[in-house]
Parts: C-alpha cells; structure tokens; sequence
C-alpha cells in the first residue's frame, strides 16, 4: 500500500510534487562547469518534495496548516519508486536528519542555515504550483536559481496579468474607504499587495480591510493564494467532469465478471464518487463565498464580508491546496489509466485497480508507522517525525 | 445602432478583466472595471478630466490575434485615483467578448 501511495505521489503534477532531483540533473546537464544548485547540502539536490496531509499528532500537524512537507530521499535516485527514507519537515528534525546522513560529524552551520530557511518557506505554502512558490520566495527575499523555478517568463507574465487584474479594484475600493488619504499610485499598491515584500507599504490598505496587522502577510498572501487556485481549479474542471461522466456511466457492467468483483468495483466507485463530488461542491461554495465578498467591496463598499472573508482565508487556502492537490492526482491517474478503461477491452480487473488507486489518494491521508509515533511519543528516537517507512 | 444610457452604468453587469491593454487620450492605463457602456480606468498620471470626450482604445485579445476598438469616452464622475467614463459599445458582441476576458467567468466552477 505504501509503496503504490509512493508512486502515485511520484506522478503528481507540482501542486503536490517539487522534484528537486530532476531540477538538479537539468541544472548539472546545462552548467556543468559552474552548476548552481538549490541547496548547500548536497544530499538535499537529490530530493523530492510532497505537500501531503498526515494523519499523526506528532508530526506537528495543526488545523490552520493541514498539509505538511515531506521530504524523500530515494535509496536508489535512478529508481526513485523504489522506496527511500524521508522526513516530515521541522527545524529540529531536519537538523537531526542532516546529523543522521553526515553520520554525526560535524556540518557546515552556513550550509544549515541557508538550507533551513528554503525549506522553512516551502513549508509555508500548501502547494508546490511554481508561481506559489516564486512568490513566497520573492516576499522572504529570498533567492533561488531560475531553473528551480519551472515557470516560463510567459505563463508568470499571464498569471500575475490574471493576479493583478484581481487586485486592483480591491486596491482602488480600499483608498476609497481608507480614513486618510494614501499618497501613493494605485499600481504601486497593486504590485506591494502582489509581492507582499514590505507590509509597511501597505499599511493603509490592511487598516481599510480591518486585518490585524500582525496577521496582514499571511492573510493576504493566502487571499492571493486563493485567487490563484480558482485559476488552477477551472483548469482541471473539463478533465474532472469528464472522468466524473465516465464514473456514472455504467457501461463497463457489461463485461463479464463475478459478483464479488462487481460488487467491490461498484463500493470503490461508490467511495470515489463521493469523495469527488462533496470535495469538489465544497470548493465550488467556497469560490462563490469569495467572489461575493469581493464583489460587496469592489461594487457596494461593503467592507464587512470581505474583512471576515479574508480572516478565514488562511483555512480555506490550506483546504483548497490540499484538495487541489488530490484532484491534480486524480486526473493524473485518470489519464494514465484512460486507455484502458474506455473502449471494448475494459475488464473489471483494470476497473478494480484504477479505483482502489484512487481510494488510497481519496481515503484516510497517510500514517507515521507505529514504531516512529511510540519514537516520537517517548522522544527517544532522535526523530520526531521521521518517516522512514512512509513510503 | 447602439445606445449608451450613462445613468444606467451601475445597473449593467461589470466584468473584471484580464489582458486587455487601454488607452486614454493616447496615455496607458489600466481598467478597474467595465461594463457593457461605462469604464471605470486608473487616472494616468497628469491626466486632468474635464467636460469633454475622450479617445479611449481597448486592446483586447482575442483567438491569438489582437483586436483594437476605438471609442469616445464621456467622463461620469472622477476621484484622484480613477475616472469612470461612458461609451457606445463599439460593436454588436461587445458584452460577449467583455464577458470571455472576465476572470471570473474564466474561473466559473459548475457541478461535477
């Protein structure tokens, strides 16, 4: 069961999967003279990143941030679906996993440092969609060398056109409530609530909003963080209805095959279904919740619903990556699996194996074995989170 | 023929755009919002607004290509940050091609 989570997290698309290893191989094969990585530790350039939920209390899972940061390491980095070891990122076991892998001599504190801060930020999103992460990188001033970054100049320049859009009758609505005049273009705010670099600059804007300044980054970056993932969203939309089409079409039914197997297809199909659709109805409230909050501002100044909006936004943003995240892998496997299970040559074999696929993604998130949770409760095994046997 | 009723730019649906470049008496700027006969624009800079009309040119993009309209703008009203103009929609679909460049019509989710 592990080892099949491990490969359908393997063909994730990047709102769950930041493959580090193959970004490394690029950037060795480019610049091989002066090859500029990601890391200071090298182990770290042959890794994997997940975004996945784990369901253990000792992997410092909180409500407010479901989705964690797994990093895998393959044993083998030319078989990486065999199997490797990995860890739930936290300061302290990641100092402990570095101490682990150098087998306890001594390391570059520099090197820890750095590489500690680019984890930390990766750990502050609930995706690895490039534009998030770009952006989450460019508000720590952060830098990271461009081919980390698998975002080609055109579709950034469409998504920030997409962003910004967005954001500027937000902007122009706020100075129309703002107490005090703001002596600043509106494009110049438009571009400070983008980048959220410096919170000063927008000071007015979050007083206008009614955000608890302390909280006006993280707030706003996941309202922006939600605007992005309604792009994400319609984007998956055709391939999820037409897989949604394919599910409720029983015409698979007629191949022959054993009640037994029939009736275990039909409880998977069951789970998927319900699973997909309450998921998806969720997000679909969700989105029109923000757009008429929006909507109340930009047009009725009605500052109210957007302000409580934009409180819980830090929840949703966590929920829709993770729920994103899911159905970017179910669209995966749906495509991977398509040819087989559409046409005359579908058995209910292949129907069996495509669906139990998709109960792993949809069912419980995965679980810190049993001897790493005792570890971890006891506080005796040097990890507090490590997942050795996750995948 | 069209017709352009300014006091009744509030009740027209406004769209969000995205992508589509503008210009006012030859300044760029930026749409805050539109609808099928009024515009609300940031103020380019130095730009004063008086009584009078305005060239108003909207880029838009559509099926790959650029298409370019040119219509006359009559200022509405105008703060220090924006100005909202009325205009005679420059031809017969333009509620239709406003409507495909709205994110939130491109971001519209329905049942699965």
């Amino acid at each position: 069961m592990e080892r099949e989570l491990l490969q359908l997290f393997l063909r994730s698309g990047p709102a769950r999967q930041y493959n580090v290893r193959m970004f490394t191989a690029k950037v060795r094969a480019e610049t091989p003279e002066t090859p500029e990585f990601l890391f200071r530790i090298p182990f770290l350039n042959e890794c994997i990143i997940f975004k996945t939920v784990i369901a253990s209390e000792h992997a410092g899972c909180t409500d407010r941030r479901p989705v964690r940061t797994l990093i895998y390491l393959p044993y083998d980095g030319m078989r990486p679906g065999d199997g490797g070891e990995s860890f739930v990122f936290s300061i302290g076991d990641f100092a402990s996993f570095v101490q682990f892998k150098s087998g306890g001599s001594s390391h570059d504190e520099i090197a820890l440092d750095h590489d500690q801060r680019l984890l930390s930020i990766l750990d502050t999103v609930p995706t690895m969609s490039p534009l998030i992460l770009a952006l989450a990188f460019e508000r720590a001033r952060t830098y990271v060398p461009q081919p980390y970054l698998d975002l080609p100049p055109e579709v950034r320049v469409k998504l920030i056109t997409f962003l910004k859009s967005r954001i500027r009758p937000l902007v122009v609505a706020a100075y129309d409530k703002a107490g005090a005049n703001i002596d600043r273009a509106v494009e110049f705010m438009v571009n400070r609530l983008l980048t959220l670099d410096d919170v000063r600059a927008i000071m007015p804007l979050v007083q206008a909003l009614r955000i608890p300044p302390m909280q006006a980054a993280e707030v706003l970056s996941a309202w922006i963080g939600l605007t992005y993932f309604e792009y994400e969203y319609s984007a998956l939309q055709n391939h999820l209805q037409e897989f949604s089409l394919w599910m409720a079409d029983p015409s698979w039914q007629r191949e022959p095959s054993s009640m037994k197997d029939r009736d275990f297809a039909m409880f998977l199909i069951k789970f998927v279904q319900k699973r997909l659709h309450d998921d998806w109805q969720r997000i679909v409230l969700l989105s029109r919740r923000y757009q008429e909050a929006y909507n109340g501002l930009v047009y009725n100044s009605e500052v109210k619903p957007f302000s409580d909006f934009l409180l819980e936004c830090r929840s949703m943003y966590w929920e829709m990556g993770d729920v994103l995240g899911r159905f970017e892998q179910t669209t995966h496997v749906w495509r991977r699996y398509k040819h087989q299970l559409v046409g005359r040559n579908c058995s209910i074999r292949a129907i069996i194996q495509f669906f139990s696929l998709l109960r792993t993604l949809h069912g419980p998130p995965p679980q810190l074995s049993q001897l790493t949770q005792q570890l971890a409760a006891t506080d005796e095994g040097g990890f507090v989170s490590l997942t050795a046997n996750l995948f | 023929m069209t017709d352009c009723r300014p006091a009744e730019r509030r009740k027209e649906r406004r769209y969000i755009l995205c992508g589509v470049d503008c210009w006012i008496d030859g300044r760029p700027t930026h749409i805050v919002d539109i609808s099928r006969s009024g515009v609300r624009m940031l103020l380019p800079p130095a730009l004063a607004i008086e009584d009078r009309p305005y060239d108003i040119v909207f880029d838009m993009p559509e099926g790959g290509q650029v298409r370019s309209f040119r219509v006359s703008g009559q200022p509405l009203r105008h703060t220090e940050h924006y100005v909202v103009l009325t205009y005679a929609p420059p031809c017969a679909d333009w509620e239709a091609l406003l409507l495909s460049l709205d994110t939130f019509e491109m971001t519209r989710l329905t049942a699965i």
